[in-house]
């Protein structure tokens, strides 16, 4: 009962922020700028790069805000506004190289390793990642992004997008391995 | 290959995440959002100014080409090609029976030849004096001529109106209808019509004919010119009132 008022409630801010209304993209602002600040991040180390990015990345919200159509989640749409300008942010600092791979076999099974260790621990883990890896990573683990998908977002081939996600789970492993055994879940890096 | 278990973890940890922006960014963000809407106008007026002279231009365009298409394309051609229809009817009136010839036998050539004269212009003064007197010395040329079939084809076809003034003539002495006298007040009278409007012609000579359609023209265009500065006057000045308006 409680969410039915909330969605009511964006739906109206969203419509009074077409109209350029401050108060409701301030509102707006608010609302999803903590979690998108968070998304930023997750691509991108230097944390200023990442509020200036994520600010470029809300101009562009309320700019093209006619064109959210309420049929999916207004979060997402953001979150997917946020994906992009970061990948274009490393794109302009020419951060993101990937190696054009064959056709290899990059669907080799990985030891099931839990983890419990806590968010900061996480993204230090992810920042250590080049950056080609990191991006694949983030958007088809975390995410949640088809390989067809990323290769059409960062222009490269299928393939490549499964070496870099195959390379960066493996590095991932060995790290999260050696943290177990010397920290007992805590990461020593 | 789906998620790992180490990934899952991460996906919750990481989507769970907030990171609060430094303090002072939705001012940031704000300041950013007013200098966007204040570019967006000038671009918005601009278009209506380009949209303003893109019209004017249009305007201008088919202003300025109509005029062209309608001046009047001088031919000399037209005064030959009546004089030649106006004989080539008097060919036919010559070659209508006798019988109708008979019914009106005085005033039909008579009638012919003055139609002639009256629009008929460039004849010549000596071709004009060997008209005056053609009785006696080129009789019998002309009776050959009028028996001579071949001959009187090639008067046809020349379509001259002096030789079909003479074959009038001759056509009517043939039939003994018009007397000699006839002829020479006929002629007196068609001289003094033909020098009359030589003197006429002489007093239009001085005026010509090119630099009074050029003056025309640029009458015409002038007052294009003055509709099309009109035109792009008002979009100017209507381009200015909005700007003006919008400050």
């Amino acid at each position: 009962m409680k969410v039915i008022p909330l969605n009511k409630n964006e739906t109206q801010l969203i419509a009074r922020a077409i109209k350029n209304n401050r108060g409701a993209q301030q509102c707006l602002y608010d609302l999803h700028s903590g979690k998108m600040l968070g998304v930023c991040r997750m691509y991108i180390k230097d944390l200023h790069h990442a509020e200036e990015v994520m600010l470029n990345g809300f101009l562009k919200v309320f700019k093209y805000l006619v064109d959210f159509k309420n049929e999916g989640s207004f979060e997402g749409w953001i979150r997917k506004i946020m994906i992009r300008e970061c990948i274009s942010f490393l794109r302009s600092k020419k951060a993101l190289e990937f190696k054009e791979e064959g056709l290899e076999d990059f669907n080799g099974s990985f030891n099931n390793i839990e983890s419990d260790i806590n968010v900061d621990e996480i993204q230090q883990l992810i920042d250590s990642l080049p950056e080609g890896y990191k991006v694949v990573f983030v958007m088809y683990a975390i995410e949640g992004y088809k390989h067809l998908e990323i290769s059409k977002m960062l222009n490269i081939n299928i393939g490549t997008s499964k070496s870099q996600l195959f390379k960066a789970r493996k590095m991932l492993q060995e790290k999260l391995r050696t943290q177990n055994i010397s920290g007992y879940g805590t990461v020593e890096i | 290959m789906g998620q790992l278990k180490f990934e899952k973890d991460f996906s919750e940890k990481l989507n769970k995440r907030k990171i609060e922006p430094k303090a002072g960014s939705w001012e940031e963000l704000s300041a950013r959002l007013n200098s966007e809407e204040k570019s967006k106008k000038p671009i918005f007026w601009w278009i209506g100014i380009a949209a303003t002279l893109v019209g004017g231009i249009l305007i201008f365009s088919i202003l300025f080409n109509k005029p062209i298409s309608e001046t009047p394309v001088i031919v000399n051609a037209p005064e030959e090609e009546i004089f030649k229809e106006q004989i080539e009817s008097q060919q036919i009136s010559f070659e209508k029976p006798a019988s109708k010839e008979e019914a009106k036998p005085e005033k039909a050539p008579v009638k012919t030849v003055k139609n002639i004269f009256s629009k008929k212009e460039p004849v010549a003064n000596s071709k004009l004096a060997s008209i005056g007197k053609p009785q006696e010395s080129s009789k019998t040329e002309n009776d050959q001529s009028y028996k001579d079939p071949d001959l009187m084809k090639e008067t046809k076809i020349s379509g001259n109106p002096e030789e079909a003034i003479v074959e009038a003539t001759t056509n009517a002495n043939k039939t003994g209808e018009i007397t000699d006298a006839e002829v020479d007040t006929l002629l007196a009278e068609a001289l003094t019509k033909i020098k009359g409007d030589k003197s006429a012609k002489s007093v239009s000579e001085n005026i010509d004919a090119n630099s009074l359609l050029l003056e025309v023209e640029l009458e015409m265009e002038q007052s294009i010119r003055e509709k099309v500065f009109d035109v792009l006057k008002v979009g100017y000045f209507k381009a200015k009132t909005a700007v003006v308006n919008r400050n």
